[in-house]
């Protein structure tokens, strides 16, 4: 024992030697982490090399370059940190729209992902970014068509909204006129980009007619209604092409490495006969709750998606800081494992309520607080009916 | 009526009917009660259950789609109003009706209002964890860096608790006590345990009982390689 330990006063002779034991363990721990981090550190620069011709480069600045948009294109952030760093990009809004706008090499996930944070810089630089885009004298289809081209949008419902409102004021500030407010315009754009998925998404079997266009965007011009024509054009556009949206082709690398919201060891009550509680470490990503016996297991034990699911805190008899995931409304519903099958068959889901106990008060709070985040990813419906009702109900007395 | 082998069927009836009939119910649910609360995706036994639900025939194969389709109207978990609940006055009913059927069309359609797939199975979830990027080496290395920064979390995690203790120059034997008591049902229940191979509900934290000679040892049991059986993962 080093002269530097202290010892506390009122420790029998057992437990110092598990306070020891504990010490021991401590050094063991400080071994590891540093042991992994040296390995994260090792692996993340093998991947970041993992080669392509453009790093074959001889100038040292356009090797720079290419670098930063390989790392912008794994992490935005970090990209553009990089670029700033190296005196390839300045720091300012302006700039940095100009670099996604241009978009030279760079992934359109990745770009999205950064126009969608939700930090004041960020808030900037995506009204810089839909300043650049010239709107003028074209309709609602064809200024969509370029906008959702220029980047990938994100699936989260207020990086939507924040994105879909700066393109409406904009088309609005280009076009004056054509709406009476920015929420027409809003409302109006997600309509056609849901018409547009109806009408070509093999999926969907519904199709929607004209007419039911012209129907449901009725009263949407602050209480009035929108010229029938207009509509009939955005409706034939979409109809006879489709949008152009950038998409995943599996190379994405934007979204390969994990980036959880959240994780760490919680209990979960595990069912059959005989219920008890097991020590799992959950990872939060993806709207998706996975889980796992060892933190090195390649493969989940255990996955909660989380649509539609609600959370509550719950007390338990046996285990303190306890939450539930279930499905409101009706609890004779299964948490949905279900799908549709192609051919109408709907597959089964098996569980009725998640019960999980934290390890503190402190990170109930903070898993409620993601997991809810996680759940609430798209209420974007919600959000659209909301703006719905302030345009048609505008002029109503 | 028919009545069906599987026990879960009746459920299944219930919850097309009520989707046909387009159940729309506000009401707050009432508590479930203790017995009845607990997730089946952990049989006791190494078998994952789950995993050999998913890969029996469906016996739901019976079934179409109702025209109501199967998933309830857009609604936010946390109960708050729907399209269809957004109190309209009679001229806007029709044109919020036909935004709630469009809104409804894709999602029986499985998408996103953006035509993206909808994660809505654990099958769909368990491919995204898996298959992060299409090249092989990538993917492995992909998990091969999540391994390694959970495993480091978790490791940082338990730093800290220990130096709850290690750190504290007021330490009294009562307290330790306590320590020992909330981090030991953290600790027992974790594979392998704190004192090596530890069953769970025996104390791995000997108490102060002048006969026990067991001290606490906190050595990690690491997961083991390829010793440990894995239940295949389906």
């Amino acid at each position: 024992m080093e002269e530097e330990d202290f010892v506390p006063g009122d420790l029998s002779l057992q437990e110092r030697q598990e306070l020891e034991n504990i010490r021991r363990r401590k050094q063991e721990l400080l071994a590891d982490i540093q042991r992994l981090k040296d390995e994260i550190a090792e692996v993340t620069n093998e991947i970041e090399s993992l080669g392509s011709t453009e790093e074959r480069k001889n100038m040292q600045r356009n090797k720079q370059v290419a670098m930063g948009r390989k790392k912008f294109n794994m992490d935005p952030k970090k990209g553009i940190q990089f670029l700033i760093e190296n005196d390839l990009l300045k720091n300012t809004c302006e700039d940095i729209a100009q670099f996604l706008y241009k978009g030279e090499g760079l992934n359109k996930t990745a770009i999205g992902d950064y126009l969608g944070e939700r930090d004041e810089f960020n808030i900037q630089v995506l009204h810089a970014f839909v300043e650049l885009h010239e709107f003028t004298d074209l309709n609602l289809v064809q200024a969509l068509r370029q906008f959702l081209w220029s980047f990938r949008l994100p699936g989260e419902a207020q990086k939507i909204d924040r994105m879909m409102e700066a393109f409406a004021q904009r088309y609005c500030q280009c076009n004056n006129g054509v709406f009476q407010s920015t929420d027409t315009c809003y409302v109006l754009s997600f309509a056609i980009i849901m018409l547009n998925t109806s009408l070509h998404n093999p999926n969907v079997k519904d199709k929607p007619t004209v007419e039911r266009f012209i129907g449901m965007n009725r009263g949407i011009n602050d209480g009035g209604d929108l010229p029938e024509e207009l509509l009939r054009n955005l409706y034939e556009s979409i109809k006879n092409e489709p949008f152009k949206i950038p998409e995943d082709d599996g190379n994405d690398l934007t979204h390969t490495f994990f980036n959880p919201d959240r994780e760490g060891w919680l209990l979960k009550l595990a069912g059959g006969r005989v219920k008890t509680w097991k020590r799992r470490w959950f990872i939060l990503t993806d709207n998706c709750l996975y889980y796992f016996e060892y933190t090195t297991d390649k493969e989940p034990r255990g996955i909660i998606p989380l649509e539609n699911l609600s959370i509550r805190e719950v007390e338990d008899s046996k285990k303190p800081n306890c939450f539930e995931l279930y499905i409101p409304d009706n609890k004779d519903q299964v948490i949905k494992a279900c799908k549709t099958e192609a051919d109408g068959r709907v597959v089964e889901g098996n569980h009725t309520v998640y019960r999980i106990s934290a390890p503190t008060p402190e990170e109930k709070e903070e898993w409620i607080k993601c997991i809810k985040a996680a759940i609430s990813r798209d209420p974007f419906y919600e959000m659209l009916a909301t703006r719905k009702k302030k345009v048609s109900s505008t002029k109503r007395h | 009526m028919t009545t069906y082998p599987f026990p879960f069927f009746d459920r299944w009836v219930r919850q097309l009917v009520t989707c046909i009939s387009k159940y729309k119910s506000q009401s707050q649910s009432p508590m479930p009660k203790e017995e009845e609360c607990y997730s089946e995706t952990e049989a006791e036994d190494p078998d994952e259950e789950a995993g050999s639900r998913s890969t029996s025939p469906s016996p739901i194969g019976v079934w179409s789609s109702p025209p109501g389709g199967v998933f309830p109207s857009a609604t936010t978990p946390q109960g708050s109003p729907t399209v269809s609940h957004s109190p309209s006055s009679a001229s806007d009913s029709s044109s919020e009706g036909a935004l709630e059927h469009l809104v409804q069309g894709l999602q029986q359609g499985g998408v996103s209002f953006l035509g993206r797939p909808q994660f809505l199975t654990q099958e769909q979830c368990r491919r995204s964890f898996l298959r992060r990027a299409r090249d092989p080496q990538l993917n492995e290395r992909a998990h091969h860096v999540r391994c390694l920064q959970s495993t480091l979390k978790a490791k940082l995690q338990e730093l800290q608790v220990l130096d709850e203790v290690l750190n504290d120059p007021m330490l009294t034997s009562e307290k330790f006590r306590r320590w020992k008591e909330k981090n030991q049902e953290l600790y027992s229940d974790r594979p392998g345990g704190w004192a090596g191979t530890v069953a769970e509900g025996t104390s791995c934290f000997p108490t102060l009982e002048p006969e026990d000679h067991t001290a606490f040892d906190p050595k990690e049991h690491l997961p083991p390689n390829t010793q440990c059986p894995r239940p295949p993962d389906l």
